[in-house]
């Protein structure tokens, strides 16, 4: 075979080329981003499974944000039933205080008159509480304020909706994924709780002694049913959050386990890559002293 | 027997011979650079012998010494002929590569801003929604999310479609560089059959260039090259659907053409065909051009195939995610809107080119309306919000009944509410003739006694009840009135109009009192006295006095911080409630009386409009303008319809078309269902109130999030649109990948035939400088031996004929 000039040159610069061209695949590789896919030839297979992953992880982030807010407006609730829980056993406590028959009707009346305010705390700042410009207890019309007091009638403006914070792909299942507590799941039917503490509230203000047997009687009754019944309501809501719970736990560890796979598949394995950069260099410079030492010599050198 | 100079003759060819075979050298070492050149070689010859010499053995023939026979170029025509085949498959490929490398960028998958990130991120968004269906932030962010999308779809496309100009371009400007390529051979080809008239090829350099010009010929298509008798090449390159078409051949050079009138019937862009000098267009087996061409029109690769599966999207986007948007209702309780696309347009029903779904892909534009209140017609729920109507405490005539006990409750600490009904009533003087009560919430009636006047009798739970109906004017038949038989003590609460001169005050409608606190008036009741005292512009009462003394003395209801309608009277605080009064005038006044009660307690109208049926609000459509606070909406059965109100009947308006509506209350337009009424009578009221809306409800967002992500659609090829945009990728990096491993062998293969090339027609400087030494050698001997004979003739000429001189 001859060798000719142009071949020697050609193929010496084509290899040349390569080596090079390796040199630099191998450097974009651990350049930038950390990414070893640029575009979707780069590995089709991998490209695939990085939209993939890239979609479960958006899912995974954005169920996370739902649990999240789930347990915000949960804990903010159940602060509040907290809350209505304390006014009830204070309420208790004032209608033995009045039915112990050691108080005079002016007493008694007072403490109506303290009652009639704790009904005002119950439907202002308990039943009118607000997260984050939404009525906790509105249901599905949480814009608009659900209890509103007129003397002795409370009308609730809300309706019987459950708010959906779904931690799974799939329709609103207000079953399993409803983080809100309704007026009426919270009073009763028609709000009876609160009819029947205005009515306690008005005997009191009475404050005969017809009154008092009524309450001794009929009123403490009513008042251990209306905070029984908040009680469930409160307590449905802690098994709610119990499972939101142990999904933000889920959440986070498959939010490892995604983070890891997209990271095993798209990022560069950089000692690898150093590997294959380091050789690829070396093998750019022999290819450069070879070229150095073989092309210059010629006969012409040498006549 | 040669000459005597003979020799000197022979010498001056080996000269000139060696001096041609130097200059050749010279000619490579040249062109050792020279692309396409092809080194030259100086065939020697020895000359045909000239004289005879008789010898012993007979005549011996003398050499004359050499000639060059030829100067031929180095080169392998069957090498170049498979060069030419196969840089047609490169320049394809190389093409191809090239136009992957820009679908591939308009992709820029996998990356952060590619489509998937903007498909994700708009799924997010409804996600949010789901969750804030209320929230005017969350319903903006879907739109902006929508637009992202759209957008990012359109941008793909534009980039295609541009690149489908640069295509065009391509072909256009390689036909013309063909046609070029062509008439150039044509005329070499003239050039070297001139040249080479006198039989054999040695129009090396021109052939050099004819070849060069081949090469560069061959990567637009595959060429077949033969040569004929006359030197001269035909050229024809292999197509589809023409077989073999010439190019060149003996007569001359066939220029191709270019069809630009066709425009691509999916996606309207114009479609740049190359032709053959008949017209036809022509399909070429391989090369850059048909690159161009397959990778512009083929359905199932490059541009065409990546719009069309935009297009796909485009067309689910509008079609399916849109039907399940159009399900949905927005915060106005509207439905059947399209998020994508334009407003009224059923896209399903659509038949649309593939290009027309991209273009038609933007978020509806009512929801984009720059002032903002297009959000709220993104359909985030599934149910609207109806407003519920009950009837409303609403008995026909005035005044009620009073009531009298006597007898302790023998019911328990629990009370029992009873419920009275006007059983019948004297059309003549309007007194009530019959009473019922019932102790079930009016499940059951038994007749009260008549007494004496208008009064009735019963007993229950050992009390002596009497009901005195003479307080009662105009009252109708079913009028309900409920009071509680209990323990305790209660205050009467029953209100007369209170005129002294017994005419009748200009306003109607109750006002209603309830007191709390312990009397201290004792056994005797006090009379209180109310009247208006002043209105302003709207008819609003703001003034009231009341009276203890029969209108002698009156104090000002100036009330206290909670309620400002509220006095105290003898230890009883009164609160006043207005809200029912309508039309009032000032001097209109009102009685009531306090005293320590009786256990009846109170009594209350009950439940009782005349009418049957229920009144039903049939839609409720709008945005609601009255803020956190709902309104409520009072109607009443008047004798040309309904009438409502919604300041609690101070003012009313009416409902048009004989009260179905609609009527707008705060931005709801209201329409009323009243078919299902029956028997209604003048004064039946009925109430209703208007909200935001049950706008939390954001279950159609988790849909139409689901329709993002998890819905098979036969439009996506029964995959999700994820799954279908992954496939699109995985395909396109499929292709792409196969084309640069293709690109990459076939360039292998390439450099194969050039090395082959280069093996036989490539100048190697050092084989010419062997020559150069060896032609250098054979000069200067050559130079040698003319000497010697020089010195020989000299010796012939100078050194005989001189003896005994």
């Amino acid at each position: 075979m001859r060798v000719t000039n142009n071949m020697m040159f050609y193929n010496y610069q084509s290899d040349l080329n390569k080596a090079m061209e390796r040199r630099y695949d191998a450097m974009s590789l651990m350049d930038g981003d950390g990414s070893a896919l640029h575009k979707p030839s780069d590995d089709p297979i991998k490209v695939v499974r990085s939209l993939r992953y890239s979609v479960s992880m958006e899912r995974n982030l954005q169920y996370s944000q739902n649990v999240e807010d789930a347990q915000s407006w949960m804990e903010n609730s159940d602060g509040y039933l907290q809350s209505l829980s304390e006014i009830m056993i204070t309420i208790k406590g004032k209608v033995v205080q009045a039915s112990d028959g050691t108080n005079s009707q002016e007493a008694i009346q007072a403490i109506g008159a303290e009652v009639d305010e704790l009904i005002n705390q119950i439907v202002d700042s308990l039943g009118n509480a607000q997260i984050g410009g939404r009525y906790l207890f509105a249901g599905h019309n949480d814009t608009t304020k659900p209890f509103v007091r007129e003397g002795d009638t409370i009308t609730y403006y809300g309706d019987d909706g459950k708010i959906s914070m779904p931690i799974a792909p799939g329709e609103a299942n207000p079953g399993e994924d409803s983080v809100n507590l309704t007026g009426e799941e919270i009073f009763g039917k028609d709000l009876q709780i609160l009819k029947d503490l205005i009515e306690i509230k008005n005997h009191l203000l009475s404050g005969t002694t017809e009154d008092v047997a009524w309450l001794s009687n009929v009123g403490l009754n009513k008042v251990d049913a209306a905070h029984t019944k908040t009680l469930q309501a409160h307590a449905a809501m802690g098994a709610r959050m119990t499972m939101y719970e142990m999904s933000a736990t889920m959440l986070t560890e498959s939010n490892t386990i995604i983070t890891e796979d997209w990271s095993r598949n798209d990022d560069v394995n950089v000692t690898k890559a150093l590997l294959d950069f380091t050789n690829a260099d070396n093998v750019l410079t022999a290819a450069l002293q070879m070229g150095a030492l073989v092309l210059p010599s010629s006969l012409v050198d040498f006549i | 027997m040669g000459s005597t100079f003979g020799g000197i003759n022979m010498i001056s060819r080996s000269l000139t011979a060696h001096q041609i075979a130097q200059n050749t050298v010279g000619h490579n070492i040249s062109n050792a650079d020279t692309v396409g050149y092809s080194r030259q070689i100086v065939n020697m010859l020895a000359m045909t012998p000239a004289g005879e010499e008789y010898g012993r053995y007979g005549s011996n023939k003398v050499g004359t010494g050499v000639i060059v026979g030829s100067i031929v170029r180095a080169r392998d025509f069957f090498t170049d002929k498979q060069y030419w085949k196969e840089s047609a498959n490169l320049g394809y490929l190389q093409s191809a590569n090239y136009i992957y490398g820009k679908v591939e960028l308009t992709f820029q998958e996998p990356s952060e801003t590619g489509i998937q990130s903007v498909l994700n991120s708009f799924w997010t968004s409804w996600q949010n929604l789901g969750t804030n269906a209320s929230s005017y932030e969350y319903r903006a962010a879907v739109a902006q999310k929508g637009v992202a999308v759209a957008n990012a779809i359109n941008v793909a496309a534009g980039q295609l479609i541009d690149q489908v100009e640069v295509i065009n371009d391509s072909l256009t400007s390689n036909v013309e560089t063909v046609n070029r390529l062509t008439e150039s051979i044509e005329k070499l080809n003239q050039q070297i059959a001139y040249i080479e008239a006198g039989g054999h090829n040695h129009a090396n350099d021109l052939r050099d260039s004819r070849d060069l010009l081949v090469d560069e010929l061959s990567k637009y298509f595959t060429l077949s090259v033969t040569e004929d008798a006359k030197g001269k090449y035909t050229i024809t390159a292999a197509t589809e659907n023409a077989g073999d078409i010439t190019l060149v051949d003996a007569d001359g050079s066939y220029q191709l053409g270019i069809k630009d009138t066709e425009t691509d019937p999916d996606f309207g862009y114009q479609l740049v065909y190359v032709t053959h000098s008949s017209g036809a267009v022509l399909t070429f087996t391989n090369g850059e051009m048909q690159a161009l061409v397959d990778l512009r029109d083929t359905a199932t690769a490059g541009i065409h195939d990546s719009l069309s599966k935009l297009s796909a999207i485009s067309q689910y986007l509008l079609q399916e995610f849109n039907e399940v948007h159009k399900t949905g209702f927005g915060m106005d309780d509207e439905s059947g809107r399209n998020f994508f696309g334009e407003s009224g347009i059923d896209y399903m029903n659509e038949t649309m080119t593939l290009g027309e779904w991209i273009q038609a892909l933007k978020v509806n534009s009512e929801i984009t309306k720059s002032d903002g209140s297009g959000y709220a017609y993104i359909a985030a729920k599934t149910a609207t919000n109806v407003a519920a109507v009950s009837s409303v405490v609403s008995n026909l005539g005035e005044g009620y009944p009073s009531i009298t006990t006597d007898g302790a409750y023998s019911g328990g600490t629990v009370p029992t509410d009873v419920l009275l009904r006007v059983g019948d009533v004297d059309a003549a003087t309007g007194e009530v003739t019959s009473l019922q009560y019932s102790l079930d919430d009016g499940d059951t009636w038994v007749s009260a006694t008549p007494s004496v006047g208008n009064t009735f009798t019963f007993n229950e739970f050992d009390v002596d009840v009497t009901v005195d109906t003479s307080t009662m004017t105009n009252a109708a038949v079913n009028n309900k009135y409920s009071f509680t038989l209990g323990l305790g003590n209660y205050y009467d609460g029953q209100i007369t109009t209170g005129r002294a001169d017994g005419s009748t005050n200009a306003g109607s409608g109750n006002l209603v009192v309830t007191t709390s606190g312990g009397y201290t008036g004792e056994s005797t009741s006090s009379d209180i006295l109310l009247k208006i005292d002043s209105l302003d512009s709207d008819g609003n009462i703001v003034g009231l006095k009341y009276s203890e003394n029969g209108g002698t003395t009156w104090y000002e209801v100036v009330g206290n911080s909670s309620d400002p309608l509220s006095f105290i009277v003898k230890g009883v605080e009164v609160k006043l409630d207005i809200s029912d009064l309508h039309n009032s005038q000032v001097g209109d006044r009102y009685e009531f009386s306090i005293a320590e009660g009786s256990s009846a307690g109170s009594v209350s109208d009950a439940p009782s409009n005349e009418g049957d049926g229920v009144l039903t609000v049939d839609t409720a459509t709008g945005t609601y303008t009255g803020g956190a606070v709902a309104t409520n909406v009072l109607l009443e059965v008047t004798s040309t319809g309904l009438v409502y109100s919604i300041d609690g009947g101070k003012k009313w308006d009416t409902v048009p078309s004989g009260g179905a509506g609609p009527f707008e209350v705060a931005g709801i337009e209201i329409t009323l269902d009243i078919t299902g009424m029956s028997g209604a009578e003048v004064g039946d009221r009925y109430s209703l109130s208007v909200t935001a809306g049950n706008n939390a409800l954001g279950d159609n967002a988790l849909l139409l999030g689901n329709s993002l992500k998890d819905d098979a659609s036969s439009t996506l090829g029964n995959m999700s649109l994820d799954s279908f945009y992954a496939a699109l990728i995985g395909a396109l990096g499929v292709k792409s990948q196969d084309s640069q491993r293709l690109e990459t062998n076939q360039q292998a293969v390439i450099d194969q035939l050039y090395n082959m090339r280069q093996d036989v027609s490539g100048v190697s400087t050092e084989e010419e400088l062997v020559d150069m030494i060896r032609f250098q050698k054979g000069y200067n001997s050559a130079a040698r031996v003319l000497t010697a004979m020089d010195e020989m003739l000299d010796k012939l000429i100078n050194g005989t004929g001189v003896v005994g001189r």
